[in-house]
């Protein structure tokens, strides 16, 4: 079990302040804008940076206060960060290997071959997408209880994001008690793979919401300006104005399609809620 | 902490075409120059390519995820400077050897006690200047490190220009005859020196050290 309590973390131009839960074996993600937090929440779950206030615990301890015997209970897959560059695939399994007990060297070799990775090739020299696969499957190399993968899509192309949600998938198809931590500015990367979603934006958590929900609960409205003036807004979280209409965004689309026969009702993608929930739309 | 040490040495071992072109230029100046040089020459191959270690640890935020590892960060300024010891330690070692070797070779006569005196006396200087680049390099990112050694080695200059000065007022003033005093150092016992040096470089080493964990605990990654 993860829980974040009002945990803050203070910077110049930019201050976090986030409450969240991630029980065991869950898929959690975590989306949001470029820079609205999630690197930083992850950095605290695993005691990368010091906190300036709340609560955090991770397994029942202190990210501050882990030992190296209990941080081999997570799979890491920061973006942009890895080993050493000027190293191979083959250094990688070397080094591992002195990591933990239970570097599964068999398996990783052949993820790795499955994924068509070079064994000789310096990781500098490979394509992001390889990059990216060698990271998550680097995370996945002894058996850990929780991954946490930030961004571990962004920047690839379709099939290299298939492949790499695929390897996630299997991941927790060889345990279910396995949990995943996964954050991502892309929508549908998510909605295939998460129980749950928290909304981060500008340090703050804006909407937790199981993907269940988000998707067969949540809806889009479209009327008209005069419509849209008798509208009962209470299930409305956000409204977006258009050329000649308003597209509201509800957590009840229901209540609307009952209500409303005129009125346009659509499911709602979680791409849709971002862009009326961070795009700036009002209620 | 295995995983530290495979990693330093991977890193090392991924060099090896630049390895192998300091070995043939180490046996050229080993035949070429005075047999001394190389034992200097050598080491001083091996510290930059340990301290080379710390800048790809640190490239591309390396460091954030080394620590996601089952490692703490004090676990990483021990291994760095366990790599460092063992390293520098072969590197001179190596150097020993061949300077023995090309004494063989080139038949020329050579005090066996004397060298190997004059060669344990360059070891602590590395460790010594180790113990100031490890911190240095832990504490500032690689571009900003290289400036404050610059800054440093300025310092030290300046102390011993100043020292130098100073001493001569007081010499002048007090009529102490500090030169005098200097070749009285002569007659201490090698060995003794050469334990007075290991001594000194384990304290300043060990300082180092605690300075070096102290300075991983409070990073951020």
């Amino acid at each position: 079990m993860i829980r974040l309590n009002n945990l803050r973390k203070d910077y110049k131009d930019f201050k976090l302040d986030v409450s969240m839960e991630v029980p065991d074996g869950r898929v959690t993600g975590l989306i949001g804008k470029n820079g609205a937090g999630k690197t930083t929440t992850i950095k605290a779950i695993l005691g990368l940076i010091k906190t300036d206030g709340g609560e955090i615990e991770v397994f029942g301890k202190n990210p501050k206060d882990f030992t190296g015997e209990d941080k081999k209970q997570f799979g890491v897959a920061l973006s942009d960060a890895g080993f050493p560059m000027i190293l191979t695939i083959r250094d990688v399994i070397s080094i591992l290997k002195g990591f933990y007990e239970d570097f599964d060297e068999k398996d990783f070799m052949e993820k790795c071959k499955a994924q068509s990775l070079p064994f000789d090739k310096a990781i500098k020299d490979f394509s992001s997408g390889m990059k990216a696969k060698l990271r998550v499957i680097t995370a996945m190399s002894h058996k850990a209880s929780v991954l946490i993968l930030d961004e571990p899509t962004a920047g690839l192309d379709v099939l290299a994001r298939n492949d790499v949600l695929q390897m996630i998938r299997d991941y927790l198809g060889e345990d279910p008690d396995r949990s995943v931590i996964i954050s991502s500015h892309i929508s549908s990367d998510l909605e295939g793979l998460c129980d749950d979603i928290y909304m981060i934006d500008n340090g703050k958590i804006i909407l937790h919401e199981d993907t269940d929900v988000l998707l067969g609960n949540y809806g889009l409205v479209k009327v008209g300006e005069e419509e849209y003036g008798s509208l009962d807004k209470k299930y409305i979280l956000a409204s977006q104005k258009d050329s000649y209409s308003y597209t509201c965004l509800t957590s009840e689309k229901q209540f609307y399609v009952e209500n409303y026969p005129k009125a346009v009702v659509e499911n709602a993608h979680i791409d849709d809620i971002i862009v009326l929930m961070l795009g700036g739309g009002n209620k | 902490m295995k995983g530290l040490l495979t990693k330093d040495f991977r890193i090392i071992l991924v060099q090896k075409k630049l390895l192998i072109l300091y070995f043939f230029v180490s046996v050229m100046l080993s035949f070429a120059m005075d047999s001394g040089f190389i034992v200097s020459y050598f080491p001083m191959i091996g510290l930059m390519l340990i301290i080379s270690t710390i800048s790809y640890d640190n490239h591309d935020n390396g460091m954030g995820f080394l620590m996601t590892m089952p490692v703490r960060p004090g676990d990483y300024a021990v291994a760095k400077y366990i790599f460092a010891v063992i390293g520098l330690f072969l590197t001179w070692a190596f150097a020993v050897v061949l300077q023995f070797i090309s004494f063989f070779i080139q038949k020329t006569p050579f005090n066996g006690p004397e060298v190997f005196m004059d060669d344990f006396m360059i070891l602590p200087v590395f460790f010594l200047i180790i113990s100031i680049m490890i911190p240095v390099e832990f504490k500032f990112s690689s571009e900003k490190s290289k400036i404050v050694l610059f800054v440093l080695c300025g310092i030290v200059i300046l102390i011993m220009i100043a020292g130098k000065g100073a001493l001569g007022y007081i010499g002048s003033r007090f009529g102490i005859n500090f030169e005098a005093m200097a070749a009285g150092l002569n007659t201490i016992s090698p060995i003794t020196v050469i334990f007075v040096l290991y001594a000194v470089c384990v304290v300043v080493v060990s300082i180092s050290l605690i300075c070096s964990i102290r300075i991983m605990q409070k990073k951020e990654f």
